[in-house]
């Protein structure tokens, strides 16, 4: 009398096995054993490939394009092979995928601004780029998003859609990069001589490059140092340890020829710059250790 | 790459610098080359090398300092002699004219180059085995291009001259001629050539270190120059005894960037 007799096991087993038998399941059993397998070495395949003959952003992209569609093709073949009429699950799709075209408007953006990105390749993999307040090595473009490291060994995922409508900074893209050095000399200085003096500090660092010539210009009167911009050119592998350099030798040299790099401070004038600074004295001290007012001072 | 050395030299502490020598003992022996100070010592079955750039002024230093920064390589039995084989530096170098030479359509003319080599160390045995390279000199680097492209160089100060020289009292030198022919229709203007020394030869006559002639060919403001190496010394090297064969075997003629300030690649614009 209970459910989980054997003979109602017997006979549920029967039915699928007539089911199955009937609607090719031994086809689709080898469809899935072999053609899933073929479909990801293929995929593998047309990765590798396009990988050596492109890049290996559009290998991984054409690489999935292939496992996609693969994937696809056998599970329409198998439903199809089980009776399933394709065309009512296609229009069933249709409704359902407008209602989750609404919700998914975000995905679909950075679906679609990932192969703009893949078209216009801004960077590539292993670049530096800058997004925003982000600096990092790309690791990965993919469909919707790219991957970053940080210097500091974070993973940063920004969304391809804020990478289009942002402003990126391609660090690593030319071959070569200009250091930029605000250095402030005292106003009492000879510029030429700071000038000649870096100018040597360029030629003496041997990884900064002789061509393209630092550029040494003077970029203004500052509040405390005559401002000069130093701009020597440096491989982009070689660009901080230039810098870093770069900056120890203006020091250095700076220091030997005595030329100051003065700390931000402020001048008290009086009234008049070429008048002493008035100081009148209100208490003396007497030898006995007390004070007393001077006389006429007011105090 | 094959080598062949030069003829065999005093032991450590000669004027001489390339060529065979003996393994050094458990004492640190020290050499000179251009600014390059050299120390070798052999100490529980291994070789070790330390190496220093003097700065102008320096006295030649018999001893590292304490500080020197010392490598170690593995010695086999077989292995009992040093190699010290004179090669080009790793990449090319420019070099400016002592003033801009104006060569006039269908002229040709003879410069020279005296390039810094480096220092190739090897264990010898049945092959050599190559311990280090070092320059003798060093050289700031430099771009030979424009912002967007180019090729990382070495910048030799020494200048490009019209005469030749030897010098056998700086063996660290090479003497490299260049010739060059303009076949275009226009004035060329020497301010600066890039020399690939990577593709050169290097010979020895009397002392003096040679390089292979090298041929370039202008043939306007929107075609590349051609650059050929003969792998021959010729002039005041002929009959120059081979030293070391080039890092990279050049074609026969090559296209490249060789003159400066002339975009010669029609640049593929893109965003």
């Amino acid at each position: 009398m209970g459910i989980f007799t054997v003979d109602s096991w017997t006979e549920q087993y029967n039915r699928f096995a007539d089911w199955f038998t009937t609607h090719n399941g031994f086809w689709v059993l080898a469809l899935l054993l072999l053609g899933l397998p073929f479909v990801f070495w293929l995929g593998r395949r047309v990765r590798l490939f396009f990988t050596h003959r492109l890049s290996s952003q559009q290998g991984l992209i054409a690489g999935k394009v292939v496992v996609y569609l693969g994937v696809g093709l056998i599970a329409v073949t198998a439903l199809q092979s089980f009776g399933f009429h394709i065309e009512s699950l296609l229009g069933a799709a249709g409704i359902a995928g407008i209602a989750l075209g609404f919700a998914a408007q975000t995905s679909v953006s950075n679906l679609i601004s990932g192969v703009f990105l893949v078209a216009e390749r801004p960077f590539a993999v292993g670049d530096i780029i800058v997004v925003g307040a982000t600096t990092g090595e790309v690791l990965s473009v993919d469909a919707l998003s790219i991957k970053l490291r940080t210097f500091d060994n974070r993973f940063v995922r920004i969304p391809n859609e804020s990478i289009i409508k942002n402003e990126v900074i391609n660090v690593t893209r030319f071959p070569i990069r200009r250091i930029d050095l605000a250095i402030g000399i005292a106003y009492k200085e000879d510029i030429q001589k700071a000038r000649q003096v870096l100018r040597e500090v360029a030629t003496s660092e041997p990884k900064c490059l002789q061509e393209p010539e630092p550029l040494i210009v003077v970029r203004g009167f500052g509040a405390s140092s005559v401002d000069i911009l130093f701009a020597p050119w440096a491989a982009k592998e070689d660009f901080l340890k230039t810098k870093d350099a770069l900056l120890e030798r203006v020091k250095a040299r700076f220091d030997a020829e005595g030329i100051e790099i003065p700390f931000p401070h402020v001048s008290l004038y009086s009234g008049e710059a070429t008048q002493p600074f008035p100081v009148e004295l209100m208490h003396r001290q007497k030898e006995s250790g007390k004070a007393e007012a001077v006389p006429g001072s007011g105090a | 790459m094959k080598s062949i050395a030069p003829e065999p030299v005093p032991a450590f502490g000669g004027k001489k610098s390339w060529g065979e020598l003996p393994l050094p003992g458990a004492a640190c022996e020290p050499l000179r080359i251009g600014q390059l100070n050299l120390w070798f010592k052999v100490l529980e079955g291994d070789l070790w090398h330390s190496w220093k750039h003097a700065q102008d002024g320096d006295p030649d230093s018999q001893t590292p300092a304490e500080d020197a920064s010392w490598s170690r390589w593995a010695l086999q039995e077989d292995k009992r002699r040093l190699r010290l084989l004179p090669v080009y530096p790793d990449r090319p170098v420019v070099v400016k004219t002592e003033s801009p030479i104006m060569l006039s359509p269908r002229d040709s003319v003879q410069i020279y180059i005296r390039c810094p080599l480096w220092v190739r160390v090897e264990l010898l045995n049945h092959s050599p085995v190559t311990v280090t390279e070092i320059p003798t000199v060093v050289l700031s680097n430099t771009w030979f291009g424009t912002t967007l492209e180019g090729d990382l160089c070495y910048w030799v100060s020494s200048g490009a001259r019209r005469e030749a020289q030897a010098d056998p009292d700086r063996p660290f030198l090479a003497v490299c001629p260049i010739l060059v022919r303009n076949r275009s229709e226009d004035d060329l203007k020497i301010e600066k050539v890039c020399l690939h020394v990577e593709w050169l030869s290097l010979f020895e006559k009397d002392g003096q270190l040679w390089s292979d002639l090298t041929r370039v060919t202008y043939h306007g403001k929107k075609r590349a120059s051609e650059v050929e190496v003969n792998g021959k010394p010729s002039g005041r090297a002929a009959g120059a005894r081979l030293v070391s064969l080039p890092r990279h075997p050049s074609k026969r003629e090559l296209s490249v960037r060789t003159f400066a300030a002339l975009k010669e690649i029609a640049d593929f614009l893109h965003d």
